[in-house]
């Protein structure tokens, strides 16, 4: 009995560390050429979480308003990293600094949606889903743009890098796969034992068996993909940095999938914004940095785009705890090697006509991303946004 | 109609949170009336679930320098958290089953977000006390509770700027369902009706009667000088409302797909008798529909219902509360934290990839977590066992006892089941009953019920 005994229960905690993982049929899919990206252009989500404040990020450090509403957020003008007369990246950026120069950055300023709402929870939701602000959506846009395109035999649909899938990776009938790293993802599918296909009547069972079939090939498809490229590169020691390590890995190694998300969070900065901030705003700009120059070593830089967001910017006005409150509208960066502009895309924020003390829209996201699906991913927009919206010109 | 034990274990997991195998082998036999009304007594009285709280009152927030304020927030979200446990908790533990199955659809078809535990303690009270009263009454101590009327915006629909959220979401998503015979302009005359609705400097509802609006509105035809509870009135009288419930009601306990011959039954009932909840769920769990075969182990567990009823059907009890709340966030579901205003997704919006392998290793760790606690010292090896990560702390209790005389004596076929609602082909297992138990729990069937 169970319990009882020293050796059993020895025997029991034994089996449940492994859980008999039986062996791993390859799948057919990896016995074929491994180095064909049959994908194309890939794109890299970069998801700011908390409402970065893009008015720190890029600065118009000239702005008389902005001098007038941060006597404390401010950095002083020397330390500043310039980019025009104007216009100035946070000091701790250097990183995305570089890129700017070499080209392969594009700044996108006063991106949001009407009737913005400062909810992080709504905003984010209506950034995942591409809605309208008071339009519920229960799948995601990168989700519908799955349930598209990608076919039922893809070894992987694509990736997020974390433990919960993010809303925006929701389809109807394809879903993204969370991973926290494709080593545990792996081990932690071998655990799974009912490796047999469904033949029963229940529809909801089957639809569980297909979708632990389908993790257990897209875990083995990822573990033996990974292995043919290990990065030499020194990402930053921290979460962010190994999180782009891995998708740096499995893009170069070809794994097929055309889409990874990753996340940074902390950005809810109401209260002694600067030493917060800068500090992700630093782990941000290093790792990505880090991340470029591997892809570029390995010639994968010219078919990815990444993008980065937040789910709003932050209120002109500091608060009276050195920190900022939501705000609306706010920054996106875009970068690739195969970028049409480079640099600042639009004008800076225009201080002088605010909504409510927030910086107001000037492109809907929903622009953005029309762009890079009709552009970049050369599928119908509007078939996966549910309507159009007009085209921007940076890829 | 006689009951099988397949049948039983249907109604105690839909209805309910699921039951230990005793209570399904005393039900044998018994009609669905009997049944029925045996958890109706059980969940007669509503058992507090309260946490208690200092948290500010509105007036006093707005007093406040912005780091005491934020001390107050860090203080509201802990208690917040505290009234999910207690919750879940009462959930896995209370006989009252019914009740609180039926406030944990509530909370999904009113759902409301707070960061004032104050505010979310009303909110959870009024569904609570009214889950099997009366709907009428339900709808109104809700819309009126400070929580819903902040999380809808109903603060800021004032006589001179209205705004619409609160009377949008009244009628799509409370009463009459999308685009059930309303129009954008009903709309907009219900949220100037409903103009003025708002909580006081103590947080208690009042009618701001300056910013009432005092004009003629008309609101599904219907004009006059409506204030609020008028067109909760309209709303309760537009029998959509009692269609709207009952069809939420079928595809929520018995089937996704709905059965439109029983959806009208219990409408019809429910409004006959002004929106008993319990005639109308009477009708439902009685039905020979219900306990038909094809209704049977086809809805997958939603992780609230997951982590409740394997605490009930296993004998086990989860202690420690981070481990009750980190099982929420990887699942999916966080009480008090749906996902907007439309509540969760119900279905196989439960389950991706991590989320599925997760939901199968579960009942593994909970076991094991009980067996390193139950430990000697002497067994040298436990930290080659120990478990990492968010849940190396994951404390439970194991009825040991209790489970012995449940499982020990069955063969794994009866075991089967009973822990899967669904036929599995060729059971067969060797090892002792809990190398069986947790087998059959790490099946994909196990997430159905």
């Amino acid at each position: 009995m169970l319990g009882e005994q020293k050796n059993s229960r020895r025997q029991f905690l034994k089996q449940s560390a492994i859980v008999a993982s039986g062996s791993l049929l390859l799948p057919s899919f990896l016995k074929a050429s491994p180095n064909s990206n049959t994908v194309g252009n890939r794109l890299v989500v970069i998801q700011l979480s908390g409402g970065n404040d893009g008015l720190n990020t890029v600065i118009p450090f000239r702005n008389d308003i902005l001098i007038q509403n941060r006597p404390n957020l401010l950095q002083h003008r020397d330390k500043l990293l310039k980019l025009t007369d104007e216009v100035a990246l946070n000091p701790v950026m250097k990183g995305l600094g570089a890129l700017y120069d070499q080209g392969d950055l594009c700044i996108l300023n006063s991106v949001g949606y009407p009737n913005p709402n400062r909810s992080h929870f709504r905003s984010m939701d209506i950034w995942h889903t591409a809605s309208e602000s008071d339009e519920y959506l229960t799948t995601g846009w990168l989700g519908r743009y799955l349930d598209r395109e990608c076919p039922d035999a893809a070894p992987v649909t694509a990736v997020e890098m974390g433990n919960v899938l993010s809303m925006a990776m929701k389809g109807k009938s394809k879903k993204g796969i969370p991973l926290v790293d494709v080593q545990q993802f792996y081990k932690s599918s071998k655990r799974i034992n009912n490796a047999h296909a469904y033949e029963g009547e229940n529809p909801m069972a089957a639809y569980l068996y297909k979708t632990q079939a389908d993790v257990k090939s897209s875990a083995a498809y990822l573990f033996e993909k990974n292995k043919i490229y290990k990065s030499k590169k020194s990402y930053p020691d921290n979460q962010f940095g190994n999180q782009l390590r891995e998708v740096a890995e499995m893009i170069i190694s070809g794994v097929e999938s055309p889409v990874y998300y990753v996340s940074l969070s902390g950005f809810d900065t109401h209260n002694n914004q600067q030493g917060r901030q800068e500090r992700l705003l630093k782990i941000y700009s290093d790792a990505i940095k880090v991340f470029t120059e591997d892809l570029k070593a390995a010639n994968c830089w010219n078919d990815t785009l990444v993008m980065t967001f937040s789910e709003f910017g932050r209120r002109v006005k500091e608060n009276g705890s050195r920190g900022t409150d939501h705000g609306k509208a706010n920054n996106l960066f875009l970068m690739g090697g195969k970028l049409k502009q480079q640099g600042l895309y639009n004008a800076m924020p225009d201080l002088m006509d605010l909504d409510s003390g927030d910086v107001r829209h000037k492109i809907d996201f929903r622009e953005v991303y029309a762009s890079i699906l009709n552009n970049w991913m050369h599928v119908d927009a509007k078939r996966v946004i549910g309507k159009g919206f007009s085209q921007l010109d940076f890829v | 109609m006689k009951l099988n034990q397949k049948q039983i274990q249907h109604f105690f997991l839909r209805a309910g949170f699921g039951e230990p195998l005793e209570k399904v082998a005393e039900s044998l036999g018994k009609t669905p009336q009997s049944l029925f009304e045996e958890q109706v007594a059980l969940s007669k009285k509503t058992v507090p679930v309260k946490v208690e709280s200092d948290f500010a009152s509105p007036g006093e927030l707005k007093q406040m320098s912005a780091k005491s304020r934020q001390e107050m927030a860090k203080a509201g979200r802990e208690e917040v958290k505290e009234l999910n446990i207690k919750w879940l908790k009462e959930m896995a533990s209370s006989d009252a089953q019914l009740r609180e199955k039926m406030a944990f659809f509530w909370h999904d078809h009113f759902a409301c977000r707070s960061q004032n535990p104050n505010f979310l303690q009303g909110y959870l009270d009024a569904i609570r006390e009214n889950a099997l009263g009366n709907f009428g009454e339900l709808l109104r101590a809700v819309s009126k509770s400070p929580a819903m009327l902040q999380y809808l915006n109903n603060q800021q629909n004032k006589k001179s700027s209205p705004n619409e959220n609160f009377a949008r979401e009244v009628m799509e998503l409370f009463t009459l369902g999308r685009d059930q015979g309303y129009t954008e302009n009903d709309i907009s005359e219900a949220a100037r009706a409903f103009t003025g609705w708002s909580f006081d400097k103590k947080g208690t509802f009042i009618i701001r009667e300056k910013q009432h609006d005092q004009g003629v509105k008309t609101v599904l035809g219907k004009s006059g000088n409506l204030d609020g509870d008028d067109v909760i009135d309209l709303l309760l009288k537009n029998k959509q409302t009692a269609s709207y419930i009952s069809q939420k009601w079928v595809s929520y306990f018995m089937n996704y797909e709905g059965d439109k011959k029983l959806e009208k039954q219990i409408a019809d009932e429910l409004y006959r008798t002004d929106y008993n909840i319990l005639a109308g769920l009477e009708v439902l769990f009685t039905s020979r529909e219900f306990y038909h075969d094809s209704n049977i182990g086809r809805r997958i567990k939603s992780p609230i219902e997951l982590i409740a009823s394997m605490q009930r059907q296993l004998h086990v009890t989860i202690t420690h509360d981070q481990s009750l709340l980190f099982l929420q966030r990887t699942l999916g579901q966080v009480l008090f934290n749906p996902p907007n205003v439309a509540g969760w997704c119900d279905g196989q919006d439960w389950v991706d990839s991590a989320t599925l392998m997760f939901r199968m290793n579960l009942p593994q760790l909970v076991f094991k977590a009980a067996l390193i606690q139950q430990q000697d010292d002497s067994f040298d090896d436990n930290d080659k066992f120990k478990l990492k990560g968010p849940l190396r702390k994951l404390e439970t209790i194991w009825d040991k006892a209790s489970m012995q005389k449940s499982f020990s004596r069955l063969k794994p076929v009866e075991l089967a089941d009973y822990l899967l609602q669904t036929e599995v082909k060729g059971i067969t297992s060797t090892g002792d009953f809990i190398d069986q138990v947790i087998d059959f729990t790490s099946k994909p069937e196990f997430q159905l019920c």
